[in-house]
C-alpha cells in the first residue's frame, strides 16, 4: 500500500519552505503582536487580526499551496488562532487538499442555511488552525463575492482568530477575486517564475487597486545558471 | 553586464543552443568527405619542334606562349575529342565506351609546371587505375604523333614526287625544244655568235633544271625527316618521370580540412545566437527580481521549486522533470499542509470552540 503523500514529505524540503513563508509574513509585517523589545513585550499595542487574501494571475501558480503554507506556518510560528479559507469558488483546492470535499462551507453561511462554526473544520496535530471550505452549494460564486454579508464574517472570522487567510482565485480568470481582496486587509499576489508574464502582472495589480496588496511572492522559482556561475558572475537572485 | 535574463535564457536552453554548435560542423564534415582519391602522374620534357616542319600537332611554333604551355594546350584539344579519350580508357584497361572516355576527361589533368616541362596528372579512387590513365595518356599521345608524322612525311614525299615528275617532263621538253633548235641552227652554239633564240632556250633549260634540283633536295630533306622523326619527336617530347603506383590518397585540402568546418562552427553559432536572440526578446516571463522593478509593491519573497516527491524516479532525470507536474503540485501541497500537521479531522468546530 502506498503511504499518503503527506507521510512522504521530505523534511528538508519543509524546512526550505517554512523559512520561504517564514520571510514572507515577516517581511508583509503579519507578526500579531507587532515588534517586540529585548524582553519579549509588545513595544505597541496587541495588533487586531489580520484577514490576507492570496491570489496569482493564472491557475497553477501555486497560491493554494502558498496559502496553506502561510496559515499552517503563521499558527506555527506564533501559536494564534489561524483560519484557512477557501473562497476559490471554482476549484475547491484546499477541500481536497484537506480531504472535506462535499463538506458545507461559506456558499452555505452566505447563503443562511448554516452558521459559521459548522462549517469550520479543525485541522489535526494543529489545534490552533481551522479550515473553512467553499462550500457544495449550486450559488452563483460572482453574487457570493460581492454578498453583503461577507463583511460581517470576514470580522466574525478575525475576532476568534489571529490570521485569516483567503486562498482567492485566479485573479485574471475570475472577477471574483478582486471583489474578495476589498474585503481582506490585504492581498499577496503569487507570480509562478517562468510562467507569470510582467503584463499579466501589470494586469492583475490594475484589477486589485482598489485592494490593499503587501506584495508580490514568486512561486517555483528555480535558477538555470549554474550556482558556480551566479558565483562567479556575482549575480543576485 | 550580462542581463541576468539572457544567461537564463542560454542555461535554460542549453542542450538546444548546443546542437547546431555541434551538429553543423559535423554535418559539413560528413557531407564534405570524399572517398579517398589516388593521384599518379608523368613529368614531360617538351621542346619547340624545330625542324619538323609540319610534323607536330597543333601550332607549335607559337613565340607568345612556352613549349610547356603549347603543349598543355595541344593536349587538352585532344582531350577534347572523344576517340582520344576513348583510346586512353582502352588503353587503361576500361571499356571504350562514352562513360568511360568522359570519367578518363574528368580524371586527367594536364598543366606546365616549368617553361618545358610538363606534368601529367590522373586521379581516380583506383591507384592501378590512375597510373594507367596517366600513362595512358601519353602513350596515346605517342601513338597520334608518330601517326601524324607518318601522314604528313608520305603526303610531303608524295607531293614532291609528283612536282619532280612534272618538273622533269617540263626539262625534257625544254632539252627537246633546245636540241631541236640547234639541229636547225648548227652554228647557233659556235663561240663569238650571239642567238638570242638559242640563248633564250638554253636559260629555260637551265631554270628547269635548277628548280628539279630545288625539289629533289626538299623531297630528300622530307625524307630525311621522316627517317629521324622518332629521334625528332622524342627530343621534343621526353618522358622525364614515368607515372608511377600511388600509395597513399591525395591528402584532403587545408580548405576541406579546416575551412569547411569552421565555417560551419560559424554557421553553427549564429543559428544558435539567433535562436537566444528570439528567445531572449520573447520572454516576457518573471524570472528575477530585475522582472520586479518598477512596481508599486514589494517583492516579499521567493519559493522555491521544492525539491519534488523523493520516490518519484522521473524527477530525478532532469529532461523528463515536466512529465509528473500535477504529482509535482500535489506534493508541494502536502509539504505545505505538512508545516501544521495532518488532513483535517473531518468534523466541524463546536461554536464554543470556534470562539
Amino acid at each position: 500500500m502506498m503511504p499518503a503523500l503527506s507521510d512522504r514529505v521530505d523534511p528538508r524540503t519543509r524546512a526550505q519552505l517554512e523559512e520561504a513563508i517564514r520571510e514572507i509574513h515577516v517581511i508583509a509585517g503579519l507578526d500579531p503582536a507587532g515588534p517586540r523589545d529585548s524582553q519579549g513585550r509588545a513595544i505597541v499595542s496587541p495588533r487586531r487580526a489580520v484577514a490576507v487574501g492570496v491570489t496569482s494571475p493564472d491557475y497553477g501558480d501555486g497560491k493554494t499551496t502558498i496559502s496553506i503554507a502561510l496559515a499552517a506556518c503563521l499558527q506555527h510560528d506564533f501559536g494564534t488562532p489561524v483560519t484557512l479559507v477557501d473562497a476559490d469558488f471554482h476549484t475547491h483546492s484546499v477541500e481536497r487538499e484537506y480531504g472535506l470535499e462535499g463538506r458545507s462551507g461559506l456558499s452555505e453561511v452566505l447563503s443562511g442555511s448554516t452558521v459559521l462554526p459548522d462549517v469550520t473544520y479543525p485541522v489535526k496535530q494543529a489545534p490552533q488552525m481551522r479550515v473553512v471550505t467553499a462550500g457544495s452549494i449550486e450559488a452563483d460564486p460572482a453574487r457570493i463575492a460581492r454578498s453583503d454579508k461577507l463583511v460581517p464574517l470576514v470580522q466574525q472570522m478575525k475576532e476568534s482568530n489571529s490570521h485569516v487567510v483567503f486562498d482567492l482565485p485566479a485573479t485574471l480568470h475570475s472577477m471574483n477575486a478582486p471583489a474578495l481582496a476589498q474585503r481582506c486587509d490585504g492581498v499577496i499576489v503569487v507570480v509562478r517564475h517562468g510562467h507569470t508574464t510582467r503584463q499579466e502582472l501589470d494586469r492583475v495589480l490594475h484589477l486589485l487597486k482598489d485592494a490593499r496588496v503587501l506584495g508580490i511572492v514568486v512561486n517555483r522559482h528555480r535558477s538555470s545558471i549554474p550556482s558556480w556561475v551566479q558565483r562567479t558572475l556575482g549575480l543576485r537572485q | 553586464m550580462i542581463p541576468r535574463k539572457l544567461l537564463e535564457a542560454v542555461f535554460r536552453r542549453f542542450w538546444v543552443l548546443l546542437i547546431p554548435i555541434v551538429l553543423a560542423p559535423v554535418a559539413a564534415i560528413a557531407l564534405s568527405a570524399d572517398p579517398p582519391v589516388y593521384e599518379s602522374g608523368a613529368t614531360v620534357w617538351v621542346t619547340r619542334a624545330d625542324g619538323i616542319e609540319g610534323g607536330t600537332i597543333g601550332n607549335a611554333n607559337n613565340p607568345y606562349m612556352t613549349p610547356a604551355q603549347t603543349q598543355t594546350q595541344v593536349m587538352y584539344d585532344l582531350l577534347n575529342t572523344r576517340s582520344f579519350r576513348s583510346a586512353i580508357a582502352v588503353a587503361a584497361g576500361m571499356d571504350g565506351s562514352d562513360f568511360a572516355a568522359d570519367f578518363v576527361g574528368a580524371s586527367v589533368v594536364i598543366y606546365p609546371s616549368g617553361t618545358n616541362l610538363l606534368r601529367i596528372t590522373a586521379s581516380t579512387g583506383s591507384p592501378d587505375l590512375s597510373q594507367k590513365i596517366a600513362s595512358g595518356v601519353i602513350e596515346q599521345y605517342q601513338l597520334r604523333v608518330e601517326s601524324e608524322l607518318a601522314r604528313q612525311t608520305e603526303i610531303t614525299v608524295e607531293y614532291y614526287t609528283k612536282q619532280i615528275e612534272v618538273a622533269q617532263q617540263e626539262l625534257d621538253k625544254r632539252k627537246l625544244e633546245m636540241n631541236q633548235y640547234l639541229a636547225a641552227n648548227p652554228r647557233a652554239a659556235d663561240s663569238g655568235r650571239v642567238d638570242l633564240n638559242y640563248q633564250r632556250l638554253v636559260s629555260n633549260v637551265e631554270n628547269q633544271t635548277r628548280v628539279v634540283d630545288s625539289l629533289l633536295g626538299q623531297l630528300q630533306e622530307a625524307q630525311r625527316t621522316a627517317a629521324s622523326a622518332p629521334q625528332s619527336m622524342e627530343a621534343m617530347f621526353s618522358v622525364q618521370d614515368t607515372a608511377t603506383l600511388p600509395t597513399a590518397p591525395r591528402p584532403a585540402s587545408t580548405m576541406k580540412s579546416y575551412g569547411i568546418p569552421l565555417a560551419a562552427l560559424v554557421f553553427g553559432l549564429l543559428i544558435s545566437a539567433s535562436y537566444l536572440y528570439v528567445l531572449y526578446r520573447t520572454d516576457h516571463a518573471i524570472r528575477s527580481s530585475e522582472d520586479l522593478q518598477d512596481l508599486p509593491v514589494p517583492l516579499l519573497g521567493t519559493i522555491p521549486e521544492l525539491a519534488g516527491n523523493p520516490g518519484n524516479i522521473l524527477e530525478r532525470f532532469t529532461p523528463l522533470r515536466w512529465l509528473p507536474g500535477n504529482s509535482r503540485r500535489g506534493y508541494a501541497r502536502a509539504v505545505a499542509a505538512s508545516i501544521s500537521g495532518s488532513r483535517s479531522g473531518g468534523h466541524p468546530v463546536s461554536e464554543g470552540a470556534a470562539q
